[in-house]
């Protein structure tokens, strides 16, 4: 790495670091949170992204990191590689260029693909469940487990996926090497509801589950805690210094009540967070949506055990409640940055620095991921704002 | 997917990171004449790739 780059890479990260951990440096931090917006911004079509990683790790980050001046970023623009889905056959996800238009965003197919009455199965021993019965379900190539094809899937799916990670890897070194730049977090984990409830019993499922069969979710999600631990710490690799990052879904207010809430999502996905902490791991808590009736329970975990990521949540109460114990990031309106203009989306940050900054602890950010409408004079208005106003 | 029976599982309460225990493999190799120690480790090693693989369908 070159000595510049090496000293902006490392002025960076101290930046970053001493805001998680609630200080105050020499500036106030600005995260770009971004995934189809890179892809327009630099040209490509959505089946590029999806389908070439040479676009979506190399081609589209170098356009995006040679004009946004960022102190960190969520790493290549698409999470999922669609070679890697056709390997398997996966029939829940919907790609650009392949069902849909070169253009429009991956689908979601949300189903039951776990059922009922597997339930006793997925507790007894969940990774070998997954593998016998919710992959069958998920990945067409493997309706006849054993046949040739469903050999051949599962090796060509883990062979993609360690390419895929072989990438990831030599694109991280690229970014710091050529633009003293790094990924905000390492790492992925789940709540242990969101586990059930986003991919394997889906909204209905899980809701229908609560009411009928509870004390099953409850089992269900007490052998997922020390799962779900384990795996934010494998995927990142041993590291400690970034948190690792849990989008959290069905927590958002008012998918639950408050007394479901206190009930199903919260003790497992608190218990999560602790032990995650307690392996020196802080977690980066993306609130989608908005989660100012939960405030006061959050309030309840470790001091600095994690980063809380405002979408819609109220930033007073926020601020009241979490701050100074915990670091605060967002949550410029993505509404804003797509149809607002420069001087409105400056105005904006301006008065989240001054209003909620002061005392360290503080990053800028979208409130929610950057989608393609956003417009890129809105994005560098939002990191310009931050050069001039969040100076310590 | 209605009306199909749960598989009946191998193993039980297997601890995150193993798909395969390591003592039901050593009972597979027999008397090992090295150091056990470094068999071992790679077998752990392959053991939690194979696990990330698996979850890495449903942590997403």
């Amino acid at each position: 790495m070159s000595t510049d780059k090496l000293k902006l890479y490392e002025e960076r990260k101290t930046r970053y670091l001493k805001a998680l951990d609630c200080g105050k440096p020499d500036r106030v931090p600005v995260v770009i949170t971004g995934a189809e917006f890179i892809i327009k911004f630099a040209g490509f079509t959505l089946q590029d992204i999806y389908y070439d990683p040479e676009v979506n790790y190399f081609k589209a980050m170098d356009a995006f990191l040679q004009r946004f001046d960022v102190d960190a970023h969520f790493g290549a623009p698409m999470l999922w590689w669609g070679g890697l889905h056709d390997a398997v056959g996966a029939v829940y996800l919907k790609f650009a260029g392949r069902e849909l238009d070169v253009n429009t965003q991956f689908q979601y197919i949300e189903g039951e693909y776990m059922l009922p009455e597997d339930y006793d199965a997925f507790i007894e021993n969940p990774t070998e469940w997954i593998l016998t019965t919710f992959l069958p379900r998920i990945h067409k190539e493997f309706t006849e487990p054993g046949s040739y094809r469903a050999n051949i899937a599962l090796i060509k799916g883990a062979i993609a996926r360690a390419m895929e990670l072989e990438v990831l890897a030599q694109a991280a070194e690229k970014w710091a090497k050529e633009y003293g730049s790094f990924t905000a977090i390492t790492g992925l984990s789940k709540a242990p509801f969101d586990t059930l409830g986003d991919t394997l019993r889906g909204l209905k499922g899980i809701m229908m589950d609560i009411r009928r069969i509870p004390e099953k979710v409850k089992a269900a999600m007490e052998v997922l805690v020390p799962h779900n631990i384990y795996y934010g710490l494998a995927t990142a690799g041993g590291d400690t210094e970034f948190p690792v990052f849990i989008p959290l879904h069905r927590g958002a207010f008012p998918f639950l009540n408050p007394k479901q809430w206190d009930e199903f999502y919260w003790p497992t996905l608190k218990r999560v967070i602790e032990g995650l902490w307690e392996r020196g791991k802080r977690t980066l808590f993306y609130a989608e949506g908005d989660w100012t009736p939960y405030l006061e329970k959050i309030a309840e975990l470790p001091d600095k055990s994690i980063v809380f990521h405002v979408d819609r949540t109220d930033m007073d109460k926020a601020k009241k409640i979490l701050g100074g114990r915990f670091c605060l990031k967002g949550n410029v309106p993505n509404s804003l940055l797509s149809i607002g203009k420069p001087e409105e989306v400056k105005d904006y940050v301006k008065r989240l620095i001054d209003t909620y900054a002061a005392d360290g602890g503080f990053i800028v950010d979208s409130a929610a991921v950057l989608q393609a409408d956003s417009n890129p004079r809105n994005v560098e208005a939002m990191i310009e704002a931050v050069y001039l106003y969040g100076k310590y | 997917m209605t009306g199909e029976s749960p598989k009946k599982n191998v193993f039980k309460n297997l601890p995150p990171g193993v798909c395969i225990p390591w003592e039901e493999k050593l009972k597979d190799l027999g008397e090992i004449k090295g150091d056990v120690n470094t068999i071992k480790k790679e077998w752990d090693k392959l053991e939690m790739f194979t696990y990330l693989y698996i979850w890495y369908w449903v942590h997403r």
